[in-house]
């Protein structure tokens, strides 16, 4: 009788691993592996200073952190496995009613990073626009999750005619695997 | 043998269907994994300005004759008002003259006694009466210029004035002292 069973039973496992409702499983599995795209775990962060320049007369500059300083750290990382891009962007010119200030007036630079990748514009400043503009490029070995800081700092120069008021705008930084 | 092989045929259809089903389900997924997005805001308060400001500020016209005419500024012009504003609203310059008055008794010379003249302008707008001929001063604040199209942007508008006194024929000698006015505003 025990026999039996265990005959049985042994039948039963025998069946179930080898027959259509294993395949079947095993075939899925198999094909969520092959179908799953890569997930890139791609982090951003920053350190939430806003861009406050403040009280400003008509044709003056200022600069958001003096030369060698900065003002905003972001800090990427990637466990992707691929190279990632660091972009900027000013999503609209700094804004008052219908009072606008160029976008070529406002400007950014790259003082320092702790990463091995590429500053695409070293050591200058570079005038925003609403297109995200490349400032970074990750190097060897940056894409297996290490943090990788950049820090910013920023300029404005006011025309020398401008309509008194207060301006806003928002800057974008997009981290990304698409150049 | 037959029934073995549409077991497989079928496993294999609800492979795929599953793989597509799942595709479908989470494409925003895939897409939102390849970027990351962080948004900072930017702000500038950009200071007014409404100021006004004028060169030599003293006319002294010497030993004009009774019915006679004297000039100031021949050529380029005598002195000159700087006006700037940034309020993107309309700005507006008056003049007048307060008095002529001899500085030994109570008579006056006529306001209309002393003229002005705009004979070079940095401004959109063109001075009220045109470039070309002088105007009566007035003891009442009267416009001369009136600012135009990026006049109240931020543009500094110079305006060089000439001056004329004709002293009429029955005025009686003597030094006599005046003040002129000039006052921007954005009223008219």
């Amino acid at each position: 009788m025990s026999g039996g069973v265990v005959e049985w039973r042994s039948g039963t496992v025998r069946r179930l691993a080898t027959g259509p409702l294993c395949r079947f499983a095993t075939a899925v599995w198999c094909c969520l592996l092959v179908a799953t795209p890569a997930f890139a775990a791609l982090e951003l962060s920053t350190d939430h200073r806003s861009l406050f320049f403040g009280l400003m007369q008509p044709g003056e500059e200022k600069a958001l952190a003096q030369s060698g300083s900065f003002h905003t750290e972001v800090t990427c990382a990637s466990t992707g496995g691929v190279t990632w891009y660091l972009k900027i962007s000013l999503l609209q010119p700094l804004t008052s009613g219908a009072e606008s200030i160029p976008f070529e007036n406002v400007g950014w630079q790259v003082t320092r990073t702790d990463g091995n990748g590429t500053v695409v514009t070293p050591n200058q400043f570079q005038s925003f626009s609403a297109t995200p503009n490349l400032v970074y490029i990750s190097g060897p070995g940056e894409a297996d999750g290490r943090p990788v800081r950049i820090q910013f700092r920023y300029l404005l120069k006011l025309p020398e005619a401008q309509v008194s008021g207060a301006y806003q705008a928002n800057i974008r930084f997009t981290l990304t695997e698409v150049l | 043998m037959a029934c073995e092989s549409g077991s497989r045929l079928t496993v294999r259809l609800l492979a795929l269907a599953t793989v597509v089903l799942w595709l479908c389900a989470c494409p925003g997924r895939v897409a939102a994994l390849e970027e990351r997005i962080e948004d900072l805001s930017a702000s500038v308060e950009v200071a007014s300005i409404f100021s006004l400001g004028l060169s030599r500020t003293s006319l002294a016209f010497n030993n004009v004759s009774p019915g006679k005419t004297q000039i100031l500024g021949e050529g380029r012009g005598f002195n000159e008002i700087r006006c700037r504003s940034n309020s993107g609203r309309p700005w507006y310059l008056k003049a007048q003259l307060v008095s002529l008055t001899h500085v030994q008794g109570a008579h006056h010379l006529p306001a209309a006694s002393l003229k002005w003249k705009i004979v070079d302008s940095t401004g959109n707008g063109e001075p009220v009466g045109g470039r070309s001929d002088f105007h009566e001063f007035s003891e009442q604040p009267a416009l001369i210029y009136a600012s135009q199209g990026d006049d109240d942007r931020g543009h500094e508008v110079i305006l060089r004035f000439q001056y004329s006194l004709s002293a009429p024929l029955d005025a009686l000698a003597g030094n006599y002292i005046g003040q002129i006015v000039f006052t921007m505003a954005e009223t008219p």
